[in-house]
């Protein structure tokens, strides 16, 4: 026998026929100036501490980076770019299948793949799946000038070392946009991530790829926009723009010697 | 059943092989994960009602609007303005991490008087005495322009001495144009909203340079073509629809190499003193210009036909943070402004308009080369967050022996390390601050950025230390000076004059001033964030002359055009030249998480790094990594070497990460120039 709950207006069941969305993004190279907005805001909105002297490129957490590309022709004829890396948010993601603690989920509400640091051990086996290097892991604990850890964002806690971490979306925004619509009584929201919001030439669009209304759908499916490693089949939700050939080809980077380069520290 | 030593070993292996199978291990490595989670040292933010505060950036001089996010009382995050009317919803990625300065590791809460902790009315009474003694009184104040300079300018009025104020790198050009006109004219502005090409020289005016929001709306409209003669691959230069790769210190040549095209092709503006110009230009032909600047004729020229082409077209000098063009180059750029007809013309470089007069008898506003060497005995710096970043040793030169040095900061950096004494004044977001026009802009702007935090009981204002001063030295009129009553009377005066309007943050909503009951009023809105734009002015008739109407002024311009700064062939001294951005301008401070962008990335060059192209490397030695030794006539500085062939050969790009940085760029004169000779050696 199956027990039946009556139904009661007032506390509505909220986990019941949610509205399923996958959010994504749409990031214009073109419209992107390097200029690191994105970088800092995220940096604050998840609580990153400042870096330590001997920590490096390496072994920064840097949630959202920028790298400087170019298309290899010699100096002065180069054409450079810039190209802002946050988690793929892949529907199907190498990182969770290979985690052994559970720590890494596809969120199928929001499309999102949530980490959590709380099962995570420290493997790293997400980071050698991670096809994007999208994942970062926290080889020390985050310190903060005396007094500095007053301004920490409360909806995210700080994670401790030995803990791999990456882009969630702004996880902490998203959950602040949920209890906001369940207070209201719908489930007819949107959030803004932080390096959305950041960003000064609103190079980023994010939004609801399941809305076929949505500009990041219409945006997405524009001939103009790929993703990267679209051949690994890990089905990104980052999509990338560009009305530049040269930039279209970053996507796929192994597929020949002429493909651009990402700049190193001693390129 | 006899229990054999058998069976236990069995039933010990046997747990030992099922073990894994079962949850116990993972349930003991989850527990120990979650309790690790829990480690008392890290931090837990406390949850409470989240607000937000309309304010404005006053890191730089941009001003841009941005709200602060709180949390309770604590600043949590900043988010950029919409449709602000200064800054266009765009923020720098410094902003963003602005609300943290207040912990930064080098914060001086306390005053300091010859390493020991000091009162401010001991300090100010030092300061005093040193001026009754008869030394020469001067007060640097690194952002020019606030109601409270005014208080800065009247206290170097009652002490006979100077007031100093560095010229802003968006102002040079600008500087430059008015010394060809009247000196009735008006302050000018670049009105780049309307202009549809602009034509930077090393200025990066897509990387934080004026408002930052306004170049880069222009920028994304694809309304207008960005060209860029420089001789760095910096980030303006990526992002420019053309790059001039220009050598090191050639840029004055160039000027007169794309104002000798304008002439020959009969493109040129008509201007007072064209025959005059004409006669400077025959001694630059176009084969030197091309020698001098590393560029093809062919290439001046077609430059030159599309910036005619592409009216309004407008030149911008002004450097990178530290490294000035000089006067004679500037010159020269605005010459090429006046050819392409930019002067009083939309989209090219307009009249701002009258503001709030100065009292007459203000000290006048003065530039430190002005100042005599070694004249000044007794120096008080307002070392705002960002400044403008002029060398130490440019600074010192205009110093007497023995000088006192006061500086005025919430930070022990930049000129902080120079000083007998440190007044510890509040931070970002803990006192009423200004954000007047931003250099370069087009039409006045006046915004306030209200406290947001309290302030350390230790620290005291700028106003009220130099009030300190002048209950100390006698100066009854500025005894009882205060920021708020000095930016009272800037509001009423922009009350008076009924102009503009006045846009809220919050509601984005926009009130014209005469609208406004008060100047009482007025106040209130500015004190809660709100940002005041001028009236777009009627731009008056501005008829600039050419430079170069004597033989003398026609020599000088030449000299400084047309000499090129590259070291001979076989010469093993290689060119620096600054590879400065806000992040790392020596003046101001880093904001804590700033080495996102360059130490945990790729994205930024880290402070105190040379970069150096492999062949020039190779040439002299060189391996990636190695500590070296940069030396100019003026100083000598330590850097690490990183290897790039975006660099020109023969050149070194130094990013700039302590004042004595600056100094490799420094003159003898009191000034510092963009690209200087240098020796590489072991440091």
């Amino acid at each position: 026998m199956t027990a039946t709950t009556p139904a009661n207006p007032a506390n509505p069941p909220v986990q019941q026929n949610r509205k399923t969305r996958r959010f994504g993004m749409v990031i214009n190279l073109d419209a992107c100036t390097g200029c690191g907005a994105c970088m800092m805001s995220c940096a604050v909105e998840n609580n990153c501490a400042p870096a330590k002297d001997k920590i490096t490129d390496r072994t920064g957490i840097t949630l959202m980076r920028v790298f400087p590309v170019n298309d290899r022709q010699p100096m002065p004829a180069r054409r450079s770019g810039f190209v802002p890396m946050p988690c793929m948010q892949c529907e199907h993601p190498p990182c969770e299948s290979v985690c052994p603690q559970q720590a890494v989920e596809l969120d199928k509400l929001s499309g999102i793949v949530d980490q959590m640091p709380q099962r995570c051990f420290g493997c790293r086996y997400c980071i050698a799946a991670c096809p994007y290097h999208a994942r970062y892991f926290n080889w020390s604990d985050p310190e903060w000038p005396a007094g500095m850890e007053q301004t920490l964002n409360p909806a995210v806690a700080p994670r401790m070392r030995g803990v791999v971490e990456k882009c969630d979306f702004c996880h902490g925004r998203l959950h602040l946009a949920e209890d906001q619509a369940a207070l209201e009584g719908n489930d007819d929201y949107t959030y803004t991530p932080a390096c959305v919001e950041a960003c000064p030439t609103q190079a980023i669009v994010f939004g609801d790829l399941n809305d076929e209304e949505s500009e990041v759908t219409r945006l997405a499916k524009d001939p103009n926009s790929f993703r990267f490693l679209a051949k690994l089949g890990t089905e990104p939700k980052v999509y990338y723009h560009s009305e530049h050939e040269w930039r279209r080809n970053l996507a796929e980077r192994t597929a020949n010697g002429s493909t651009p380069a990402a700049e190193g520290r001693n390129s | 059943m006899a229990i054999t030593r058998r069976d236990l070993l069995l039933f010990g292996g046997g747990s030992v092989v099922a073990l894994p199978f079962t949850p116990i291990p993972y349930k003991l490595l989850d527990d120990v994960s979650i309790w690790t989670q829990n480690f008392p040292w890290l931090p837990v933010p406390k949850p409470g009602e989240i607000t937000q505060v309309a304010t404005t950036c006053t890191l730089c001089a941009a001003g841009c609007g941005l709200k602060v996010r709180r949390v309770d009382t604590r600043p949590i995050g900043i988010a950029p303005a919409a449709d602000h009317p200064v800054s266009h919803g765009a923020l720098c990625p410094l902003a963003f991490g602005a609300h943290q300065l207040a912990w930064h590791p080098r914060r001086i809460r306390t005053c300091r008087l010859n390493g020991a902790e000091a009162e401010p009315s001991v300090i100010a009474a030092k300061v005093a005495a040193a001026i009754s003694t008869g030394a020469k009184f001067a007060i640097l104040d690194e952002r020019p322009g606030r109601a409270v300079s005014s208080l800065y300018r009247q206290a170097a009025t009652l002490a006979g001495g100077l007031y100093l104020a560095p010229e802003a790198a968006e102002e040079a050009t600008l500087a430059a144009i008015r010394r060809l006109l009247p000196a009735t004219a008006p302050a000018l502005g670049f009105d780049i909203t309307n202009a549809r090409t602009v034509l930077s020289f090393g200025a990066p005016v897509l990387d934080g340079w004026g408002v930052p929001g306004e170049m880069l709306t222009r920028w994304k409209s694809g309304e207008a073509t960005f060209i860029h003669a420089g001789s760095r691959y910096s980030h303006t230069a990526r992002l420019a629809h053309r790059w001039l790769p220009v050598l090191p210190g050639s840029e004055g040549a160039l000027a007169l190499g794309l104002a000798r095209v304008l002439v020959d092709e009969g493109l040129a503006a008509q201007a007072a003193g064209l025959d005059h110009f004409k006669t400077l230009l025959d001694e630059m032909p176009m084969n030197r210009v091309a020698e001098i600047t590393g560029l093809k004729p062919g290439e001046i020229a077609s430059v030159a036909r599309e910036l005619h082409a592409g009216g309004p077209a407008v030149a911008i000098g002004g450097g990178e943070l530290a490294g000035p063009l000089g006067e004679e180059v500037e010159t020269a750029i605005a010459a090429l402004n006046v050819l392409l007809g930019a002067v009083g013309r939309e989209g090219g470089i307009v009249a701002r308009g009258p503001l709030a007069a100065d009292t007459p008898d203000l000290a006048p506003v003065t530039t430190l080369n002005q100042a005599a060497a070694g004249s000044i005995g007794v120096l008080l710096i307002e070392a705002a967050t960002a400044g403008a970043a002029q060398p130490w040793k440019a600074i010192a030169s205009r110093l007497a022996p023995e000088a006192l040095v006061v500086v005025m900061s919430p930070y022990q950096t930049g000129y902080a390390a120079f000083a007998q004494a440190q007044v510890a004044t509040p931070a970002f977001l803990e006192a009423l601050e200004e954000a007047p026009t931003a250099p370069g802009a087009a039409r006045h702007s006046y915004a306030l950025a209200p406290t947001v935090l309290d302030a350390p009981e230790t620290a005291i204002a700028p106003a009220a230390f130099l009030a300190l001063v002048a209950g100390e030295a006698g100066w009854t009129s500025l005894a009882e000076a205060s920021t708020e009553t000095a930016i009272k009377a800037r509001a009423a005066a922009i009350h008076a004059a009924k102009r503009g309007s006045v846009f809220a943050i919050e509601d984005a909503s926009e009130t014209p001033v005469s609208g406004i009951e008060s100047a009482d009023a007025l106040y209130d809105k500015l004190a809660a964030g709100a940002v005041w734009v001028d009236a777009a002015p009627a731009t008056p008739p501005l008829k600039p002359a050419l430079p170069g109407a004597t033989g003398d002024d026609r020599q000088r311009l030449l000299a400084a055009a047309a000499t090129p700064v590259a070291p001979a062939a076989g010469d093993f001294a290689v060119v620096a030249i600054p590879a400065a951005w806000t992040g790392n301008a020596p003046a101001g401070t880093r904001v804590p998480l700033a080495g996102k962008l360059d130490q945990e990335s790729h994205l930024r060059a880290l402070p105190g790094e040379a970069m150096i192209h492999p062949a020039t490397a190779r040439r002299l030695n060189i391996k990636a990594g190695a500590r070296l030794l940069v030396e100019s006539e003026q100083a000598k500085c330590p850097v690490t070497v990183r290897l790039s062939d975006a660099v020109m050969q023969g050149v070194v790009e130094v990013s700039p990460g302590a004042t004595d940085t600056l100094d490799l760029f420094a003159t003898a004169h009191g000034s510092a120039l963009r690209a200087v000779r240098v020796r590489l050696g072991r440091a």
